[in-house]
């Protein structure tokens, strides 16, 4: 149980750091779901190649940011919409990878990794649970204890205050939109690597839940961890019932969308009757 | 003037792309790229189609080109077109075959009030609750879409039919057809309708000229005492409305029942129609006819390869960047 609940929620917790950052940065990265899905076909494409798990996260980590971090200077340098770009690189990158698999391995479905020392699903679950902690405490410490952090707040609560102290806005912004493509490049490595394969369509919704996960999270750091940790008992919770009354899987399909859905309105609903208790 | 050539030039940035593109991925490009161009002009059954993908894509965008006026996102189009479309062929499996033409409208009715409906739940939680409208419409089309698959893949499912989709509507429901033997019917008709009388209301009329005051400025809208609440649900509801009407006419005109993924990609086709149309319902019209233009190509061109919707799915991805981005004017303006 500890097992499945942490599977499923440490790669929506990686990408929520990373959404998060952005968040705070006043301007948010929603192409998550994308730059996750290219993170797990890089460390397919390494892992294969080279069978070596230190290349493969580290290069699915950084494909990704650069990415993220090119869309983000493109659509500042041609004043863009960052929604609307980041909405086209949700749709761009994942056609993209399914393409590349064709055109490199021969295949649009399932590609696995054939190599002799591959670690086993819970060793590697290990590894990346002490990776987030390590994310999760650096994260915290640099927002609340270094000036670095303050200046990403900064830039996020009043741009143009930021700017006649003179400092430049677009390159926090553009340091957190390669930061949250690293993580996601982590969070997607890791679902390749423990399944030992690259699926189409492998990271299924995680990225969006991850940004889901930011608001119901309170927009609070401590929050993404409670609203990961929700996603993934409910999922769990789903999967027993779907075992136990013998449902059709696709019922269950859409169960994580509802039940954030529901979570948002359920707290936004709490907040405002708190809010109007408070008024005189 | 300078939107226009903004447009075209990211235009040329898109077709640009999908040629290196093609070039990198076909065995054989220049046939590729030939037939992507071609092909919907071939005969007529592919130019009907073409049409017909130009219809739905023109609701979808006209309906989209509210939302953005507004200053709202809808990211939910593909769960409100995949729900008015099972609306309306269930209800179109239960009314009488007698009622006719009044049962078509009937149908078309119900399935625009499904799609109004769910939008409009996102514009109802922004305004009550200021939840982010993208990320709910998201979510909610996406617990939807699975819903729907499961209805028609389960208990909605024609037994009989190898496909995986609900019943035949009855030959009385369906559009008259245009272009026999392609898709084509007079649902290109309620199209340039819908797109004409938005863009009437948008630009003629006081609830149009609220909504753009409210869309390029909410303090200033606030000052001039025009209802926040109206204009952030209103919206929702017209674009939300937009995309069911495309899901029913889809049912009614081309596939006459609930095919499991029969929406695939209108949603988002919806919102790169609009941005390429600079948000104006009219120029929703030539939007739609170039992206459908493309759409069907790429049908022609890649028929028979598993491929198609990924290659789509980047080509759309590719049109929504350079669209936004202003490539042409760039300079200008950041020398101002």
């Amino acid at each position: 149980m500890t097992y499945s609940i942490l599977a499923y929620g440490i790669p929506i917790l990686l990408a929520a750091i990373g959404g998060y950052l952005t968040d705070i940065s006043g301007k948010m990265n929603i192409a998550l779901e994308g730059l996750i899905m290219v993170g797990a076909f890089t460390a397919y494409g390494v892992m294969a190649a080279t069978s070596s798990y230190l290349l493969a996260f580290t290069a699915a980590a950084l494909v990704p940011a650069l990415i993220s971090a090119g869309y983000e200077t493109l659509t500042t340098v041609y004043h863009g919409n960052i929604f609307v770009t980041g909405l086209a690189v949700n749709l761009l990158l994942p056609g993209l990878t399914a393409l590349l698999s064709v055109r490199i391995y021969a295949s649009s479905g399932v590609l696995s990794l054939q190599t002799d020392h591959m670690l086993s699903s819970v060793t590697l679950l290990q590894i990346i649970t002490v990776i987030t902690l390590i994310v999760f405490v650096t994260a915290y410490g640099i927002l609340h204890q270094t000036k670095a952090g303050l200046l990403l707040r900064a830039a996020g609560l009043n741009r143009r205050a930021f700017e006649i102290r003179g400092g430049s806005p677009d390159a926090v912004q553009r340091t957190a939109f390669a930061l949250s493509g690293l993580l996601c490049g982590l969070s997607g490595a890791y679902l390749t690597l423990s399944l030992h394969a690259f699926v189409p369509n492998i990271s299924s919704g995680k990225g969006w839940l991850a940004l889901a996960a930011i608001y119901l999270g309170d927009r609070r750091l401590s929050g993404l961890v409670y609203a990961a940790l929700f996603f993934s008992v409910a999922e769990y919770a789903a999967n027993r019932a779907q075992g136990l009354f013998d449902m059709p899987a696709s019922l269950f399909l859409g169960f994580p969308f509802l039940i954030t859905f529901l979570g948002l309105f359920v707290k936004a609903m709490f907040r405002s009757r708190r809010n109007d208790h408070k008024k005189p | 003037m300078r939107r226009y050539r903004d447009t075209a030039a990211a235009l040329c940035a898109a077709a640009a792309a999908v040629v290196l593109l093609l070039t990198i991925l076909s065995p054989d490009p220049a046939g590729t790229i030939g037939s992507l161009i071609r092909g919907p002009f071939a005969n007529t059954y592919t130019f009907g189609n073409m049409l017909a993908t130009m219809s739905i894509l023109i609701i979808c965008g006209a309906g989209m080109t509210i939302s953005f006026q507004a200053g709202l996102f809808n990211l939910g189009g593909e769960g409100q077109i995949y729900s008015a479309g099972l609306a309306g062929a269930v209800i179109g499996l239960l009314l009488p075959v007698q009622t006719g033409i009044i049962g078509t409208l009937l149908i078309m009715i119900i399935g625009t009030a499904v799609g109004a409906l769910i939008a409009g739940v996102s514009g109802y939680l922004l305004y009550r609750f200021r939840i982010h409208e993208l990320i709910s419409s998201f979510l909610l089309s996406g617990a939807l879409v699975y819903f729907v698959d499961f209805l028609i893949s389960n208990p909605l499912r024609d037994t009989d039919g190898f496909l995986q989709s609900t019943r035949q509507i009855p030959q009385a429901f369906r559009l008259p057809s245009i272009l026999p033997p392609s898709n084509l019917t007079s649902a290109l008709f309620f199209a340039v309708i819908t797109a004409a009388s938005l863009a009437f209301w948008l630009y003629r009329m006081r609830g149009g000229y609220e909504l753009r005051v409210f869309g390029t400025n909410p303090s200033f809208a606030e000052f001039g005492a025009i209802p926040h609440k109206r204009y952030t649900i209103l919206p929702m509801l017209i674009t939300g409305a937009c995309y069911g009407l495309a899901g029913t006419l889809m049912v009614l005109s081309t596939q006459y029942a609930a095919i499991m993924g029969f929406t695939a990609g209108y949603g988002w086709n919806g919102i790169a129609v609009a941005l390429i149309a600079g948000n104006n319902p009219i120029l929703v019209i030539p939007a739609a006819f170039l992206l459908a233009w493309l759409e069907t190509g790429i049908r022609t061109a890649m028929s028979g390869s598993s491929l198609s919707f990924d290659m789509s799915n980047v080509i759309r991805g590719i049109i929504l960047l350079s669209i936004t981005l202003r490539l042409a004017g760039s300079r200008r303006r950041s020398m101002k």
